[in-house]
Order: structure tokens, then C-alpha cells, then sequence
């Protein structure tokens, strides 16, 4: 006869095993019902859009159900790589372009079938080309694109400059000239959140454009290198921002949000470094920024102004190992180009990705109508090319020299140097 | 026929001895479980991992051997690293013990006023470093924050300056805000073990004419020595093992002069999608720390011998 002992464990280790073969069985694609649940998940847009898009997105597909999760960033991305790693990733999911999709490639499900019989085949004619270019990889879709925003210039607060009989600058040396008499009025020149190694891109990329134009799309494309004379002077020009009395003290540790923001918002800075996205002030911050007027320029470099770069806010991929990619489609494209693009852009006021403008439905002030057509211009005749940098080790690299500069421990020399050196040691 | 006792003499193992010890091992499975699971497997999984070049997304296939080791020992960011570590820990545990130390002892005893300040000076220690380090985003911004607005109130505007953007001062200030978030946990340690500090060794030395200085010198500073013992094995692992305060204060910057090998790791693994290197600092940073703990008790043992 079994031992008392031998009988429990030999009960826990069968109850064990049921468990877990139940555990492991898979549930089926479709529900009792016949409807299909599938699951989102992002870092964007607020969960209060989200809902809306649901609702809407629901009601044109009664037969489709969704689950939305909604993390910060850098917890959506460790959430959604230890998913995908473990096979328990959700159907629907948001990436950034660049290196971002680079490395997550492999686990997405290329699009271009499934568009075309969901959408018709010649659905790319649907996007702006730059925008399905940044979600596409040698030619084949990823992800579906959403949210064009553009960034690199510098919003304005006019009536600050007026106050001080200042016009808006159109070269650098105007830039340092209007800063001086700035400080001296203990007014913040330019509020730049130098901490964030995005925003140091944004306002390099810009600025190299302006002075070394194209140079820095070959270093990163590969067919050109990144310690060529004009890249090494955008870099010495970047470090003189911190120099030469232009960014506001202590801008290497000031972060965008919500430092600089902050400062801005407050009336406190004549200038401040951010992208299109920041429209979204003349909503959540409509108060704080009704005290005065608010325009947009280009980035003031040596002898000129830079153009602007864009990019997508973000692309909407398929699991490749989902059992419900057509319903999956459908949310990716409804998010992307149908309705749920318009929720999305009422909510944040990015720019169209698609081909035909969509602008937002909602009412905003006069000001903020006026900053929109004066970056749908620069949009438009400003642009040098896309936002984010290929690859996520030379984006690093690119970031971290960019911080050294701002703290003013290297030379323009050294960071082009550090940035090649990753660059190699990519390839 | 051998008697259990005979059995047990000669070093045998009766079948009542083997029930006792199975259901033994069945009350500690639990515990072993979770070792095992939550502890073990990652310490061993991500050993592993740091010989592999992985994006943490993909499997990881890619066997480079002892590479990710050789860039961690022979990259620039590694001495500097190494400094910052070694600056940051001395200062926050020395002020952090010290200073918990010198508010235990002055706030020793009963009444509500010392007992409501303690209970202020813990506060820190049960809020979110994520949120600690906002806070003191806020307050130390040069342009408008809090403190600047002070010492301009008070007439010290020349004292102002730009605490974390300059590599000089960034990582004093960053261990400082991690002296003012702990500080409270070593004077709640101390406090305790103060209680137990017998009244008659008080009383007998205040008999024999010592001042309140000599007293905390020459007999509450030796009672306690297990306590620093203790608080000196929990700081330098927490030390090492600093993450959220810093990376929301600066980053590991300006210019790697708050870099710690935890700002370095979650770079390595999350910016750059290095899985591996991150796993090589994970597993050097855990060797450092046993290391460390062995060499703490093995000198604690031989001094408590020495009592």
C-alpha cells in the first residue's frame, strides 16, 4: 500500500500535470458566438481616443471585438517583446519606424497579400509615399503607417519676441544676436530638452541638413560616412547651441517633458525644440498658451534655415504567428486609413498618412489653425526626408555623442568619430 | 533483525526517518519552487545568454563566446562606469548610515513629536524612486525650479547652478537626492536596534560621568556593530543595484559622468536591442555583488569571533 506521503505527491504531481495540459491547450479562433476577438496593443494614442476608435471600429465590424492595451513606452516595449518572445503576443501592435522594425521584422506578418485583397491591389496608391516607405522594408509593408509628423524646427513665442523688439531669426547669427537680448530681459532664448537623445537628433538631423544637405541620409543608408567635413561642422554647430548663450542653462539635463515644455508653456522661453505633435498644446494646454501667440519656424543654422524632417508616428503591425490576421488587418487599416485615422488625428492633430488630406474635425483656436498652415508649408517645400535613424546601435550612438556635445566634453571631431565607429561596427 | 536504533548507529536511514525527512522536503518545496523559478533559472539563463549576440526578440542563436565580456572590460564606458560606482556608493552609504545613525540616536525614545519625525523622515524611503527623481527634476531645474527660485528669494542667486547638466556635479547631486530617498531606512534599522540597548549599561556609564558624546562613542556606536554590519551588506547591494532614480535624473549622463553599469545595462539591451552585453553587465554586476557579500560576512564573523 502507498505511504500517506507517497499518495499526496503522487496526487500533486497528476493534478500538476492536468493543469498544465490544460493550461496549454489553445483556445479556438472564433468564439461561441461566431465572433472574433482580437487583441491591440500600444504606447499610443490616450486611452480616452482608444475607446472612441474601438466603439467605432466595433460598429462596423459587429462580428469583431477588441481588447486594448495601453502601456508607457518603455514598459510597452519590454511588454511586447517578452509577448512576442513567448508566443502570447497580441494580433495588432504598434512599432516605431526605423530601427525599431528593423528588429522586430522577423515576427511580423509582411502585409502586402493581405491588403490586397482586403483593400484592393493597388492600395498604396492609398498613402503618401514617404509615409508607407518608413513602414515598408525593401519594398514590402510591415506595418500600416499612421500619424505624419514633422520635426527639427522651433515653435515661437512671438509676443515675446515683440516685447523685446525682436524679429523672428533666419540665420544663426541672428539667432545668437536675438538670445543676447533675450538673457539680458531674463528671458530663456532657446528651451531645448538636450537630455533626450531623440530631440538631439530631431534638432541635428535638421541642422545638418541645412548645412551639410543629404550628407547624413548617406551615413546612415550606408553609402557615405558620417566624419565628412560637413557632418564634423553640424556637429560643431549642434555643440555652439551650448555655447554660444542660444539653449537655456542646465539644457543638457532639461528634459522636453516636461522641462522645457514647461518653460514654454509658461511663457518663460522665446523659443522651444519640438515637433508637430506639440499642436496638441492648443488642447491640453490651451490656457497656458492663450496668453500669447505662437508661430513656427525653421532651425536657424550658419547663413541660413534648415528644412524640417518627418516622419511616421508610428506603424501598426500584424503578428505573424496571429490565427486572426484578416480581422487584425481590418484594425490596422481602419486605424491607419479609414475612420479610425480621423479619431486619431482629432485627438493629436498629427498630419495625414494618406495620400488624400485628412485634417482635424475639432475646433481649435485661431493661432492654432495659423501654426498649422505654416507647417503643412513647411511639410510640403521644407522637407529633407525621413525622421528616424535605420539602425537602433547607430541611433545610440548617434544620441549618446549628441549628449556629450551638449555637455561640451567632446569635440565635433570625436562625435562624428564615435557615431562612424558604431556605424561600423553594425554592418 | 536490526533494531532502528542499531540502524541509526551505524548510519543507516530508518523507513520513519525517510517519511519525516519527505514530508520535509514537501513543506520546502514551495520555497525551493520559487527559488528555483524566480531566482535560479534567471541568474542561469541569463549567464547563458551573455555568450550569445541576441536582440532579445528573435531566438538567440548567435554563440560569440567571451566577446560581450571583452567589450565590457575594454570599453571606455567601463573605467568610467567603475569610478561612478565606486563615487556614488561611497557617498551615499557613508551619508545614509551616518546620517540614518545620528537621527536614530537623537530621535530615540518615546513622544509623539519624535515619533511623527521619524515617521517624516521614512516617508521617503515608501515613495517611488521614478517619482523621487521627477520631484527632484523639478526643483533642481536651473531656469525656474524650486531651488533656484529660493536662493534667489534669499539672496543667494550666485549659489545657483546647473546641478544635473554638469558632468562636474551631476553625480554628487544624483547621490545626494539617493541619500535623502534611503536615509530614513537606516535610521528606521538603527532605531530598532536601539531598543534593545540595555538601560542598565546607560545607566551604569552615565554613573561613571560620561557625556551623552562618549556614550554614543564608546558604547551605543560598538553595540550596534551587527546592525552596521547589516546595513553595510544591504547598501553596497543596493548600491549596485541603483537604477530608477538615476536614469530618471539624468540617464547615465551628461557625458557618462552618472554612468552606473545598470544605465549601461538597460541601454545595451533596450536602446540597442544587445541582449547579450546587457546580460554580460548583469551577470559581472552579480558576481561583484557575491563577491563583495562573502567577503563582508567572513570579516564580520572573524570580528564578532574576536568579542
Amino acid at each position: 500500500m502507498k505511504t500517506p506521503t507517497k499518495r499526496i505527491m503522487t496526487i500533486t504531481a497528476a493534478a500538476s500535470v492536468a493543469l498544465l495540459t490544460l493550461a496549454g491547450c489553445a483556445g479556438s479562433p472564433e468564439d461561441a458566438d461566431g465572433t472574433v476577438t482580437i487583441t491591440y496593443e500600444s504606447w499610443t494614442p490616450s486611452q480616452e481616443v482608444m475607446d472612441s476608435i474601438v466603439a467605432a471600429f466595433e460598429k462596423e465590424n459587429p462580428d469583431i471585438n477588441v481588447e486594448a492595451k495601453l502601456l508607457p513606452y518603455a514598459d510597452y516595449v519590454t511588454a511586447i517583446k517578452t509577448e512576442l518572445a513567448s508566443g502570447t503576443g497580441p494580433d495588432v501592435f504598434d512599432l516605431q519606424a526605423g530601427g525599431m522594425l528593423g528588429e522586430f521584422q522577423s515576427l511580423l506578418e509582411p502585409l502586402d497579400s493581405l491588403a490586397a485583397a482586403e483593400l484592393g491591389d493597388d492600395w498604396k496608391g492609398t498613402y503618401k509615399t514617404d509615409a508607407l516607405d518608413q513602414a515598408s522594408i525593401d519594398d514590402v509593408a510591415y506595418g500600416l503607417p499612421h500619424g505624419f509628423q514633422s520635426a527639427g524646427f522651433l515653435w515661437v513665442n512671438e509676443t515675446l519676441l515683440e516685447q523685446n523688439g525682436l524679429e523672428i531669426p533666419t540665420t544663426y547669427e541672428e539667432l545668437v544676436e536675438a538670445s543676447e537680448t533675450l538673457r539680458a530681459a531674463g528671458v530663456v532664448p532657446l528651451a531645448i530638452g538636450a537630455k533626450d537623445d531623440w530631440m538631439d537628433i530631431d534638432v541635428f538631423s535638421a541642422m545638418s541638413n541645412g548645412i551639410a544637405p543629404g550628407e547624413q541620409y548617406a551615413a546612415m543608408d550606408g553609402s557615405g560616412k558620417w566624419t565628412t567635413d560637413g557632418l564634423v561642422d553640424s556637429f560643431d554647430a549642434f555643440a555652439a547651441l551650448f555655447t554660444d548663450g542660444v539653449a537655456q542653462d542646465g539644457a543638457a539635463g532639461a528634459t522636453t517633458y516636461t522641462d522645457t515644455y514647461d518653460l514654454y508653456a509658461d511663457g518663460k522661453a522665446a523659443f522651444f525644440a519640438n515637433g508637430s505633435w506639440n499642436q496638441d498644446m492648443f488642447v491640453s494646454a490651451a490656457d497656458r498658451i492663450g496668453g500669447f501667440t505662437s508661430s513656427v519656424t525653421p532651425m536657424p543654422v550658419p547663413d541660413g534655415t534648415a528644412p524640417v524632417i518627418a516622419g511616421i508616428g508610428g506603424l501598426l503591425a500584424v503578428n505573424k504567428d496571429s490565427d486572426k490576421k484578416e480581422a487584425a488587418f481590418k484594425l490596422a487599416s481602419f486605424m491607419s486609413s479609414g475612420e479610425g485615422q480621423q479619431i486619431l488625428i482629432d485627438g493629436n492633430l498629427d498630419f495625414a498618412v494618406t495620400a488624400e488630406d485628412v485634417t482635424p474635425a475639432v475646433e481649435v483656436s485661431e493661432n492654432a489653425q495659423a501654426v498649422r498652415t505654416q507647417l503643412t508649408s513647411l511639410l510640403n517645400d521644407e522637407l529633407a526626408g525621413y525622421r528616424e535613424v535605420p539602425n537602433a546601435a547607430v541611433k545610440s550612438a548617434l544620441g549618446q555623442a549628441l549628449l556629450k556635445l551638449a555637455a561640451g566634453t567632446i569635440t565635433g571631431e570625436e562625435a562624428a568619430a564615435e557615431v562612424q565607429a558604431a556605424a561600423d561596427d553594425a554592418s | 533483525m536490526s533494531t532502528t536504533t542499531e540502524r541509526r548507529r551505524s548510519g543507516g536511514r530508518t523507513g520513519a526517518d525517510w517519511r519525516r525527512s519527505s514530508s520535509a522536503y514537501l513543506f520546502i518545496l514551495p520555497c525551493v519552487a520559487v527559488f528555483s523559478v524566480f531566482l535560479a533559472y534567471p541568474l542561469v539563463r541569463n549567464a547563458y545568454v551573455s555568450f550569445f549576440e541576441w536582440n532579445g526578440l528573435t531566438e538567440a542563436t548567435k554563440f560569440v563566446g567571451f566577446d560581450n565580456f571583452v567589450w565590457l572590460f575594454t570599453s571606455e564606458a567601463v573605467l568610467q562606469t567603475s569610478m561612478n560606482t565606486l563615487v556614488f556608493g561611497v557617498i551615499t552609504i557613508a551619508l545614509q548610515m551616518g546620517g540614518g545613525f545620528v537621527l536614530a540616536v537623537s530621535l530615540a525614545g518615546t513622544g509623539r513629536l519624535r515619533s511623527a519625525l521619524r515617521t517624516v523622515y521614512f516617508i521617503p524611503v515608501v515613495l517611488t524612486p521614478v517619482v523621487v527623481g521627477f520631484l527632484f527634476s523639478k526643483i533642481l531645474e536651473p531656469n525656474d525650479g524650486d531651488l533656484r527660485n529660493v536662493l534667489d528669494a534669499v539672496g543667494l542667486g550666485a549659489l545657483n547652478h546647473s546641478w544635473l547638466a554638469d558632468p562636474n556635479t551631476a553625480l554628487v547631486t544624483v547621490s545626494f537626492v539617493n541619500v535623502w530617498l534611503w536615509v530614513g531606512f537606516s535610521m528606521s534599522v538603527y532605531q530598532s536596534a536601539l531598543t534593545t540597548l540595555p538601560k542598565e549599561l546607560v545607566e551604569a556609564a552615565r554613573i561613571d560621568g560620561t557625556n551623552s558624546l562618549q556614550l554614543v562613542r564608546h558604547v551605543v556606536l560598538p553595540f550596534l556593530r551587527p546592525t552596521h554590519w547589516a546595513l553595510l551588506t544591504l547598501s553596497i547591494i543596493g548600491t549596485l543595484k541603483t537604477f530608477d532614480i538615476v536614469y530618471v535624473l539624468t540617464k547615465g549622463g551628461p557625458s557618462g559622468s552618472t554612468e552606473l553599469p545598470t544605465t549601461l545595462l538597460f541601454r545595451a539591451g533596450f536602446d540597442e536591442y544587445r541582449q547579450g552585453r546587457a546580460a554580460a553587465i548583469g551577470t559581472i554586476l552579480f558576481l561583484v555583488a557575491l563577491v563583495l557579500t562573502i567577503v563582508q560576512l567572513r570579516i564580520a564573523k572573524r570580528a564578532e569571533a574576536k568579542q
